[in-house]
């Protein structure tokens, strides 16, 4: 997506870090490329932030390199970086007008005063700020704030952009709107940045890339696309959205017709084997909720077909959230567009259609540590 | 600290020997200054003891100075129960205070306050009192300013510093504040009357000794304020390109000014009518107005000692309503100094 795919921007090589015996990152190793927008995401204490403040110069690494454009950077202190971070909370300072603000790492690099003056303007005319530069920090609110924070990192034109956490402080409807605005920003500028969230319908809905984050390892690293369709382990099915799991054994592989039989607790359940399987092999299938349909009379196409009874229907209005028995086990399905298929009633007998194409996670990828 | 107390209980204590002003006479009258050193250490102990356990029972308990929204309180309702008898203690407490406030402000304008309570404004005006409060203000506006500015380097490095032994740095600069009056006066006697280091017989000592007395102070608004301050703020200055010394000079001096001028107030308030240090320090011909109104009330010039008092008590109440604008202008609430 508008990246360029060959030149690594930035280089991250076996990072480790460690807080007092308390390993936080255990072998980080990725390259981002130019122009791309990766995101770090992963549950609170996977260290994300730390690996963000390692690259941004803010936290020591213990062994590992940081290359950023063809230069080693992990000894520099943030000021000699080509980086820019823009803080959880903003860190504007207090003391000074927007204008002040922004221009700050100008005024450092000794631009002459009519150049920062034009700089700022263009800045703040980038982040729709324009005509805000003489008022102080504290008389804007938390969505300019964020606005300042970010043109003040963009006034240098750093090669990477740092974004910690930087939809978190607004409220929902800002946040989906500043999402948007950060993503197109990034594109227009060709920016390379790395955004740090713990939200993955953020990092799904802005990444070129996610890099999901766990206990100090890379989990996964893919296309939004790809971590939700193909994730590699229950801990990455289960954190990018909700899924059914239903355990499986393969009982009949059929070359010929691309097919696989696996039982289940539900039944037979037929699919499209991504990857070589063998019969026997003890697999667990990855069933989104939005994959299943529901309906009250039987389909006329009858492969995967279930019978189960409604024991939890919750209306959404956008979707509707049903919570069906199967054969003892519990599936949850959503439907969408409630009004065209139909809202189904507590107890109520319904069938279920699981699609053909499912993701199975092999036996070394099950891992035990479901959330 | 009461025991450590040394004007109240020079004045007021009689013939009842207490510990602080016997150590004064045994220096200042006998020259005695073994005798006197041997009586100052056995003023620090108790000093001593009280200052680790209020460390002890300090330690791990955190105070929450800024917590989160703020929320309108609303006053409780009291039952006359509990309302009256508080009501009379609290009564009887400001009632104390305001009559003695009273009798000095009395006995600054009449001759001899009971004997003879004619009219006069020889105290008010009297020469030595006057310079007396001159040369205290000098001094002060100097230990003042010193104050100010190491209290707000030392909180800086205090919050900020990652190294072995900022505890300790922190314990040493405050215990200025833990250790008597007395004791340390002595010390800086003892210390800074003989080359290399002879400060004594001017106005530096004094001021010096007011800084390091009172450098908690300075010190404690600078940590309160600095831990308002989140660190990113810094290291976003450090990410813009500026190293430490332009991160300081931009950033952390003109957020921390407040706490600054706290430092100088306070600092200048405390050192104004501190006595029990510079009691020892003082030279002739350069006396300072607490010293003036102990020494006119020892030689049982009242009228003098009122005066002097009114005048100080003047200047502190105008430093108070300084400080009070100030807090509401710049939004540094003063009532955070925590501690001793």
């Amino acid at each position: 997506m508008g990246s360029d795919h060959s030149v690594p921007m930035l280089i991250l090589n076996d990072i480790h870090k460690s807080y007092d015996r308390n390993e936080v990152l255990k072998g980080i190793t990725l390259d981002i490329r130019k122009g791309e927008l990766v995101t770090f995401v992963g549950p609170s204490g996977c260290g994300k932030t730390t690996l963000l403040r390692i690259i941004g110069g803010f936290t020591p690494l213990d062994s590992g390199q940081v290359i950023l454009d063809g230069e080693r950077i992990d000894s520099l202190p943030p000021n000699l970086r080509d980086t820019r971070i823009c803080f959880q909370n903003y860190a504007l300072f207090p003391h000074m007008t927007v204008a002040e603000n922004v221009g700050y790492g100008l005024k450092i690099k000794k631009w002459k005063r009519q150049r920062i003056a034009e700089r700022v303007d263009e800045l703040l005319r980038l982040v729709k700020l324009e005509g805000l530069g003489g008022r102080m920090i504290d008389k804007l609110s938390g969505g300019q704030q964020q606005r300042v924070a970010l043109a003040r990192a963009l006034s240098l034109e750093p090669k990477v952009l740092l974004l910690d956490e930087p939809l978190s402080n607004l409220d929902a409807n800002l946040r989906l709107m500043m999402r948007g605005e950060i993503r197109k920003l990034q594109e227009r500028l060709k920016i390379t940045t790395i955004f740090v969230t713990h939200d993955q319908f953020e990092a799904m809905s802005i990444s070129d890339r996610i890099v999901v984050l766990r206990d100090g390892e890379i989990q996964q690293i893919g296309p939004p696309i790809e971590i939700y369709e193909h994730p590699t382990n229950e801990f990455i099915a289960g954190f990018v959205g909700y899924v059914n799991f239903l355990d499986g054994v393969v009982e009949v592989v059929d070359i010929g017709l691309d097919r696989a039989t696996l039982s289940t607790p539900i039944g037979r359940v037929q699919c499209i084997p991504e990857r070589d399987i063998n019969v026997g092999e003890k697999v667990k299938l990855v069933i989104r909720p939005e994959t299943i349909s529901l309906s009250r009379s039987e389909p006329a196409q009858g492969v995967n077909v279930f019978q189960g009874e409604v024991e939890i229907g919750m209306y959404v209005g956008s979707l509707a959230k049903y919570t069906v028995q199967v054969m003892g086990e519990r599936v949850i399905i959503d439907q969408s567009n409630p009004r065209e298929t139909g809202i189904f009633k507590t107890k109520e007998k319904l069938y279920l259609s699981i699609p053909e194409n499912i993701h199975l996670l092999m036996r070394q990828e099950i891992n035990h540590f479901t959330p | 600290m009461t025991i450590a107390e040394f004007g109240n209980a020079a004045i007021l204590g009689g013939r009842t020997p207490f510990l602080a002003p016997d150590t004064y006479t045994m220096i200042i009258g006998e020259a005695d200054f073994e005798m006197g050193s041997v009586l100052s250490v056995v003023l620090i102990i108790p000093c001593i003891i009280i200052f680790f356990l209020h460390n002890y029972m300090l330690t791990g308990k955190k105070f929450t100075t800024i917590g989160g929204k703020p929320v309108a309180s609303e006053p409780r309702k009291m039952t006359p129960v509990v309302k009256i008898p508080f009501l009379i203690i609290g009564l009887i407490s400001v009632l104390a205070i305001l009559i003695s406030f009273g009798v000095v402000l009395l006995a600054s304008f009449t001759k001899i306050l009971g004997v003879n309570n004619a009219i006069v404004f020889s105290h008010i005006l009297n020469f030595e009192s006057n310079r007396a409060i001159y040369n205290s203000i000098q001094v002060s506006l100097i230990a003042a300013f010193i104050g100010a500015i190491i209290g707000a380097l030392l909180a800086y490095v205090i919050v900020r510093g990652k190294f072995f032994g900022r505890t300790f740095i922190e314990m040493i600069s405050l215990s200025g504040f833990a250790l008597p009056g007395t004791v340390i006066g002595i010390g800086y006697l003892l210390a800074f009357n003989a080359p290399p280091l002879k400060l004594t017989g001017g106005m530096m000592i004094l001021a010096l000794n007011c800084v390091f007395r009172f450098l908690a102070v300075g010190v404690e608004a600078g940590i309160s304020k600095l831990h308002q301050i989140n660190i990113e703020i810094e290291e976003a200055s450090a990410d813009l390109g500026a190293n430490f010394l332009t991160t300081f000079y931009k950033i952390v001096l003109p957020i921390m000014f407040p706490a600054f001028i706290a430092g100088f107030i306070y600092t200048f308030m405390t050192a104004i009518v501190s006595l029990s240090a510079v009691v020892f320090l003082v030279s002739p011909g350069f006396d300072l107005a607490a010293v003036k109104i102990f020494d006119a009330a020892v030689y049982g010039e009242i009228g003098v000692a009122s005066a002097t008092t009114i005048k100080l008590v003047f200047i502190v109440i105008l430093n108070m309503i300084l400080l009070n604008f100030l807090t509401r202008k710049t939004g540094f609430d003063i009532s955070q100094k925590k501690g001793v």
